[in-house]
């Protein structure tokens, strides 16, 4: 591993919060590591290490989507507007590793012509990553299946002064409330056939993961109600 | 070239104290903190009103 001293690139590091920056990267030839996130072992890639290689690998997608024309340098940096919408960009085919230093120099310039180019009141990493880093935490609990993570997390999103993260995380919830409501018909339904170990096991999971919300808390009605019955009968 | 940037990319997200098991983005603070998909960047590019930096640094494995 090179040992980050070699370049000098405080300037670019410091700048680079000023922006939302994407590394389109094919390929994972590099490897990864397995490192411990909030108290949960993952796996991150070894060169972009708060990514997996799936999220560089995905995003080399989306550069390609940009460099149609068949023929261009690598590496190229696409600056865009907020919205997505490509500015200008800039090839690197004379990088050499002498000259990193020249082409850090050269982002860092072109970083803030975007900037500059990008008209309106601009509003810092910390803010948004209040409302923002919980929206993602809990968008990835949901599709790693932990729904109370998921629904704790959403519910702190909620909170803040990006309506647009508002409406996301409302979103999120209003898909966990469909299926906890969903598993709680399912449990409904086999109580009705007496089928209690499958009720059981859908009303457990609800009252656990799904507690937050109303759905959880009927469940943990129907649990209780249904050892009481299943206690009564073993008397 | 590609093994330029590839010093870039680790000279600027160099962690070690990831490793130690410290809150990821506290770790991060002093590296390039790169959006996790095309979308996220996006939504949160559009939230702060700003630009986006897509770096391109390989097309093929």
């Amino acid at each position: 591993m090179v040992e980050s001293s070699i370049i000098p690139n405080d300037e670019l590091i410091e700048a680079s919060a000023g922006v939302v920056a994407v590394a389109s990267v094919a390929g994972r030839e590099h490897g990864s590591l397995e490192t411990v996130v909030n108290g949960r072992r993952v796996s991150r890639c070894k060169v972009y290490r708060n990514l997996t290689c799936d999220d560089h690998e995905r995003a080399s997608a989306v550069g390609l989507k940009f460099l149609t024309s068949g023929f261009f340098e690598i590496p190229t940096v696409i600056w865009c507007d907020p919205a997505g919408k490509e500015m200008f960009r800039r090839g690197g085919s004379d990088v050499r590793e002498g000259s990193l230093k020249v082409y850090c120099k050269q982002i860092i310039k072109d970083l803030h012509r975007a900037v500059e180019a990008t008209p309106g009141q601009q509003r810092s990493r910390a803010e948004y990553e209040v409302q923002g880093l919980p929206l993602e935490e809990g968008e990835a609990a949901m599709t790693e299946r932990r729904w109370k993570v998921a629904v704790d997390k959403l519910t702190q999103a909620k909170h803040g002064p990006f309506a647009t993260l508002t409406k996301a995380a409302e979103e999120k919830l209003d898909q966990i409330r469909r299926i906890g409501d969903r598993l709680l018909q399912e449990a409904q339904a086999y109580l009705e056939v007496s089928e209690e170990e499958n009720a059981r096991e859908r009303l457990q999971l609800l009252s656990g993961e799904f507690i937050a919300l109303d759905c959880g808390k009927k469940a943990a009605d129907l649990l209780k109600a249904l050892d009481e019955k299943q206690a009564k009968k073993k008397e | 070239m590609q093994k330029a940037l590839a010093l870039l990319a680790v000279a600027t997200t160099m962690c070690s104290a990831q490793e130690s098991g410290e809150a990821p983005r506290e770790a991060e603070r002093s590296h390039i903190l790169w959006a996790t998909s095309w979308e996220a960047a996006v939504r949160e590019a559009s939230a702060r009103n700003v630009p986006l930096m897509l770096m391109v640094v390989s097309n093929t494995g």
